[in-house]
């Protein structure tokens, strides 16, 4: 890929080529925060829908998670943005990626939810009704607390997941340039693949990391109040 | 309101090379996994057995597998290793880092499934006479198989779903043949369909399949 460049002007790794890559770490997150925000409200509420248990709800939405998760993301992305075409709508490769990327992290997110729903016993959503609760307090003050406790994990998951497979907005040529993209527009210029590659890996660790010890923070607080109220 | 004609004849006519191009799917997802799985059995026991430098060595592996993305990983194999004088071709290196990946995300299922049988299963195995050798062979891994049947199942739909990535350094898999074939054509829609049609249909059979396999292997 274009390394039959001839060296015109200046090739070293450049402050400017610096600033080019932090800003595709900003762009990297930022996809990652909007998508996952619209992925998981689309996720709560397909995932709570699938718990209703009604044949004509369930089948489209099983559908949907199925085929989310049996196509490559590359794949989608691509065909998102030519439906978004072919329905004459003028939508920018970055916004109709951002689009992809939700509808994405939303199928996962939708079993996560359901599982996390699923995991707080039948009794105990009983007992919550039976004290005169309704359905949604039930939801909102017994299930939604311990369900949420329950799948955290999978969900902090899933968001490192979303985090990485941003890059893949690549193939629609998004701007500006997220991360990884950024990375490989500087390979372009300058050649030096192993030590662009290296900081961009670096990059990725130390966001995935952040995350990471967010999670743990929220559940050694869990953890804490658990042990205060027992 | 739809002012699109829809073409399915043009990708009719060149549904060899796609098949062509899904063989190549098949074939590093298969390999992948194999070669994924032949490092991760050794890993998960390394990183259990502590010994200190191998142990790191298979945590730094797991961490970087984990925490950056696969594309970074195939351009590393692709582009990056050309810095230490190692040229590798599209196929390889996306064989390379998807088997790299997949060591990363096994060794931690396996290690999950091996710390799930208690210790005492080990002790006796070993009290029976058995070495350490056939105390894993005959009495640990036919349980830890059980339990990270589905998991590894997984990770193969995502080792086969990853393989798309190959087409961004031009390999010419299902989703690189299809971006090949419709540059010749400029029907994006159609074509992308039908992989994408191929790909539902591709991990259904391999979840299928491996649910088959679960009734028979794990009745009783």
């Amino acid at each position: 890929m274009g390394s039959t460049a001839v060296p015109l002007y200046s090739s070293g790794f450049s402050w400017g080529d610096f600033e080019l890559m932090l800003q595709g770490a900003g762009i990297t997150l930022v996809l990652t925060l909007l998508s996952g925000a619209a992925g998981t409200a689309l996720g709560i509420v397909v995932g709570w829908a699938r718990t209703l248990d009604r044949w004509y709800i369930t089948y489209p939405l099983v559908g949907y998670i199925d085929v989310i998760r049996s196509v490559p993301l590359i794949i989608q992305f691509i065909l998102f943005n030519s439906v978004f075409a072919i329905l004459g709508f003028r939508i920018s490769p970055f916004w109709s990626g951002m689009f992809t990327l939700s509808l994405y992290i939303g199928g996962y997110v939708a079993e996560v939810v359901k599982a996390g729903i699923d995991s707080v016993p039948r009794n105990t959503r009983r007992a919550a009704r039976g004290l005169g609760m309704s359905y949604f307090q039930d939801l909102r003050y017994v299930t939604l607390p311990i369900g949420v406790k329950a799948v955290f994990p999978a969900w902090i998951g899933l968001m490192l997941g979303l985090m990485k497979d941003t890059s893949l907005i690549a193939v629609l040529g998004a701007t500006p340039p997220e991360l990884l993209r950024a990375s490989q527009i500087i390979i372009n210029r300058i050649q030096e693949p192993l030590l662009i590659l290296l900081g961009a890996g670096v990059f990725y660790f130390v966001m995935c990391a952040v995350i990471s010890r967010f999670g743990g923070r929220v559940e050694a607080r869990w953890a804490i109040e658990r042990g205060v109220l027992r | 309101m739809i002012d699109y004609t829809f073409q399915w004849r043009v990708v009719w006519r060149v549904w060899p090379e796609l098949a062509k191009g899904a063989v190549v799917t098949l074939e590093i997802t298969v390999l992948s996994m194999l070669i994924g799985l032949a490092f991760a059995l050794v890993f998960a026991v390394v990183r259990r057995s502590r010994i200190p430098v191998l142990s790191q060595f298979v945590h730094g592996w797991v961490e970087l597998a984990r925490n950056t993305p696969a594309l970074l990983q195939i351009y590393m194999a692709y582009f990056g290793l050309g810095a230490f004088g190692i040229h590798i071709g599209a196929y390889t290196a996306v064989l390379g880092a998807i088997a790299f990946n997949n060591a990363g995300y096994l060794t931690e299922i396996l290690r999950g499934g091996l710390e799930s049988i208690s210790r005492q299963q080990r002790m006796a195995a070993l009290s029976l006479g058995m070495n350490r050798f056939q105390a894993y062979r005959y009495i640990i891994f036919p349980q830890v198989m059980r339990i990270v049947f589905l998991p590894v199942m997984n990770q193969t739909i995502w080792a086969m779903l990853g393989t798309s990535l190959g087409m961004i350094i031009g390999l010419q898999e299902l989703t690189g043949a299809t971006a090949f074939q419709q540059s010749l054509t400029f029907r994006p829609f159609e074509f992308y369909f039908v992989a994408a049609v191929a790909y539902y249909v591709i991990a259904k059979t391999i979840i299928l399949a491996s649910r088959l396999a679960a009734a028979r292997l794990f009745r009783g």
